[in-house]
């Protein structure tokens, strides 16, 4: 039942019981009022009738002393007595003519009273009593009190009945009234109690709606995303939110005088309005679609949109994702897996082949085909196992691989594969698992590498370096040997020429002892040459250890060593201060005892020796030299200085074995650097070196 | 000085010849006693061998060693001198042809005393000879020779 009606139902019940209850007591009050006449009457009725009882008594005492004393006349109290009697009479009735029972009995009364008045007449007429008239009376008088009696008690018992009834009529009218005006509160109260519970629930709904729309208009506006709602029949926007004012540029009042195809590129429109025309889910999700910012900046977006009513018409509520670092994160992942699988395919020098957990060849690149013959078509879903020559699938080797690049996230071999053609190639080989995010085995990638000539070119370094190091060896001994067993005869020789001249002195002719001479001098040079000899050979073997050298100081210690050794010889020593290289001190000093011991060799001559030390920028890098005033030389001979052996100058005019500048080279060219002379005849010479890879 | 022994361990005639030119050229009177390789050398300092009858109270006050040497080399010997109670402080001269470095180290390891090398110019031998037998023989106090148990 709605509200309204239970309202009129509560009310009209009430107002009905109330309608009913005033009729009832109206009624009621018009009854009373006739009861109340009616005891009135009776009341009236038993007033006359008492009225009657004591005229007729008063007629008996009047006529009393009449009676007894018959003397005289009828006293005339008495007959205004029977008079007053027999009005009384009448009275009775009047009063009594609604009541055929008192009228009958009032005609008893009335014949009776005039029987008694009659006898009182008679009385009058009559002188003195008579014991008959006074029976009469007697009689008459009790039979009118019975009667009277009569008429009284009926009278009574009416009033009695009467006042009951009315009394019994009032208990009703109570117990009704009290029923209905019971009846008619409860009714008040239950609708008085449903208002009040209306009106709690309109507020609460109330409440509830205020609520809700200021939850939708803070979800509305304080939305992240940018939310508004179109009329779906013109497409004009409804509201926007906050979010979408910020991130798009337009102000409020701009959106809401905008249609949604104005957010669009103009190209997109059609498109939009296509999509807008086909039929719609009441949630939809569309996109990507592209937006235009006020500033004319594109972004992407998806869509979810909601069919609503707002403010009466047919709208759609949108809310708008901005997807574009999304969709450009997707581009560039797509792109790169495009670029990627690009390269992978176009690699042509390792065959890149993707395997399945079983071994089954999944993707097959150029280099693949290039290295193993196979054109993709022909190896897509074989075994893997074919690549591997006979006697390593007997072993198992290709699962083992497989096995071992499973549990231990790599596996590597240098092996050998054959090609489509039978061929063997020496293979190297890179087998990684492919595992998905959960960590399941999805395959493998194996990349194989063609490196035949790279093992053979190795091979043959192998085999080179330790030709090398054979014939390093061999040089080695040789030295060792050279150096114990050439020497020894030597010393013989010379020992036992000596011997000679010495002991055999008074027998030897001059030819003869200037023979011996001559053997011992060539010995001499045999024990220089053999010493020089293993000198150059020590340095192309030896060992270059690298330190911080005082170049300068170094050629001062071994100017003064020469010095010392030729006291007598004054040569103008010109060392430049604070020379530094990086170097092995040892075979430095050995290259600067050459240069400065061949400068002081060529300047022997010159009464002014001078021999300088020093360096100088040459091609962006620094030079040293050791200059010197001597002998000099032919420019043209100067390439020939540095060959083992080459002299420029005759053994007897300058001494010398020929290797001191061999093994400056030698020296020079282990460090890194380079080494070369210039010079003119008689005017001095100069040698450069420079010392390569400097500070390293 | 004529007591002191020296002993000369070396393969080569010519160089023994001139050896003992040498000392003579110096005058070093000392007896030289001459082993012909390296095994004659350890019979001598051992009295082992042919040496068996010798008395091993004489030591030699200087041992001249020249390292490659028949059967057994220099340095082996040295190394058994070196090894030996009654031996191991006597003064040892590597007296060789060579100068080479692995040469040096390694005598030097094995606990000589010198490492002379020969000239080829026979005065510079006797030079060198001249001042080895100075410092060796009359210079140089010896350690006192052990006795014999």
């Amino acid at each position: 039942m709605t509200f309204r009606n239970k309202l009129i139902t509560g009310f009209g019940a009430a107002l009905c019981i109330l309608l009913l209850i005033g009729a009832l007591s109206y009624q009621r009050f018009l009854q009373e009022d006739s009861d109340q006449k009616w005891v009135a009457h009776t009341q009236q009725v038993l007033e006359q009738l008492d009225a009657a009882l004591a005229a007729s008594t008063q007629l008996n005492d009047d006529e009393r002393p009449f009676l007894t004393s018959p003397e005289g006349t009828y006293p005339e109290s008495a007959q205004r007595g029977a008079s007053a009697l027999q009005s009384h009479i009448a009275q009775i009735k009047a009063l009594t003519a609604d009541n055929p029972k008192q009228q009958a009995a009032q005609a008893r009364l009335a014949e009776l009273v005039n029987a008694r008045i009659s006898l009182a007449e008679t009385l009058g007429t009559q002188s003195g009593p008579t014991v008959t008239l006074e029976e009469s009376r007697r009689q008459l008088m009790t039979q009118i009190r019975s009667v009277f009696l009569e008429m009284r008690s009926e009278e009574e018992r009416l009033l009695r009945e009467r006042l009951q009834r009315a009394t019994g009529k009032a208990r009703q009218m109570q117990a009704i009234l009290a029923f209905g005006y019971a009846l008619s509160l409860l009714l008040l109260a239950v609708t008085v109690y449903s208002i009040l519970r209306e009106i709690e629930k309109r507020q609460h709904t109330e409440e509830r709606l205020l609520r809700a729309q200021e939850q939708y208009r803070l979800l509305f506006d304080s939305n992240p995303i940018p939310v508004w709602v179109f009329d779906t029949e013109t497409l004009s926007i409804l509201d926007v939110n906050a979010t979408a004012v910020d991130r798009y540029g337009y102000s409020r009042e701009e959106f809401l005088q905008s249609k949604i195809t104005d957010i669009r590129p103009q190209e997109d429109v059609p498109a939009l309005l296509a999509d807008l025309r086909s039929p719609h889910d009441p949630i939809q999700d569309s996109g990507p679609w592209r937006h235009r910012k006020k500033t004319g900046e594109l972004i992407d977006v998806q869509i979810t949109s909601y069919l609503l009513t707002f403010r009466g018409k047919k709208a759609r509520l949108v809310v708008a994702t901005d997807i574009t670092e999304q969709k450009r994160a997707t581009d560039a992942l797509k792109q790169s897996e495009e670029m990627f699988r690009l390269i992978v395919s176009n690699v042509k020098d390792y065959a890149i082949i993707v395997l399945d957990p079983e071994g089954h060849v999944i993707s097959w690149n150029r280099g693949a085909q290039r290295i193993k013959g196979y054109a993709a078509e022909e190896i897509v879903g074989k075994h893997f196992s074919v690549f591997y020559p006979p006697e390593d699938t007997a072993l198992g080797k290709p699962i083992m691989e497989l096995k071992s690049a499973r549990e231990e996230g790599r596996f590597e071999d240098d092996s050998w594969r054959i090609r489509k053609d039978g061929s063997r190639f020496w293979a190297n080989v890179v087998v990684t698992p492919l595992r998905d995010n959960a960590g399941l085995l999805r395959g493998f990638v194996k990349i194989t590498r063609d490196v035949t000539e790279k093992r053979k070119a190795e091979q043959e370094i192998i085999q080179r370096s330790l030709e090398l190091e054979a014939a390093n060896k061999e040089l080695e001994t040789f030295s060792y040997s050279v150096s114990h067993d050439l020497r020894a005869p030597l010393r013989g020789i010379d020992g036992f020429s000596q011997a000679l001249q010495e002991d055999y002195q008074q027998q030897l002719d001059s030819t003869a002892k200037d023979y011996l001479q001559r053997i011992c001098t060539a010995t001499r040079r045999m024990g220089e040459l053999i010493d020089d000899l293993l000198n150059l050979a020590r340095v192309t073997r030896a060992e270059i250890y690298r330190e911080r050298i005082d170049l300068s100081k170094l050629a001062g210690e071994v100017a003064q060593e020469i010095q010392s050794q030729e006291p007598a010889r004054s040569v103008a020593l010109n060392i430049a201060e604070g020379l530094e290289a990086e170097g092995d001190s040892r075979l430095l000093r050995l290259a600067l005892q050459n240069l400065i011991g061949n400068a002081w060799k060529f300047t022997s001559k010159r009464e002014k020796a001078q021999i300088e030390f020093g360096a100088q920028g040459v091609n962006g890098g620094e030079a040293y030299f050791v200059r010197d005033n001597g002998a000099g030389f032919e420019q043209s001979y100067a390439s020939r200085l540095f060959g083992a052996f080459q002299r420029l100058h005759a053994a007897s005019e300058f001494p010398g074995t020929g290797i001191g500048l061999a093994t400056v080279q030698r020296i020079i060219r282990r460090h890194g650097g380079t080494v070369w002379a210039e010079g003119t005849v008689n005017q001095g010479a100069t040698v450069y070196f420079t010392l390569g890879r400097p500070n390293t | 000085m004529d007591d002191k022994v020296i002993l000369l361990v070396e393969d080569n005639a010519d160089d023994e010849v001139l050896t003992l030119r040498a000392l003579k050229k110096n005058n070093i009177r000392n007896e030289v006693v001459i082993a012909r390789d390296g095994s004659e050398a350890l019979d001598y300092l051992f009295g082992t061998g042919a040496q068996a009858q010798r008395d091993l109270t004489v030591m030699p006050q200087i041992i001249l060693l020249d390292l490659k040497l028949p059967k057994v080399d220099g340095f082996e010997v040295l190394h058994r001198v070196r090894s030996n109670e009654a031996t191991k402080l006597l003064p040892v001269v590597i007296l060789t042809t060579s100068n080479e470095d692995q040469d040096r180290i390694r005598g030097y390891g094995l606990g000589a005393n010198s490492f002379v090398r020969k000239p080829v110019e026979f005065d510079k031998f006797i030079e060198a000879v001249r001042q080895l037998g100075l410092y060796w023989l009359i210079l140089n106090e010896a350690p006192p020779v052990p006795r014999r148990p």
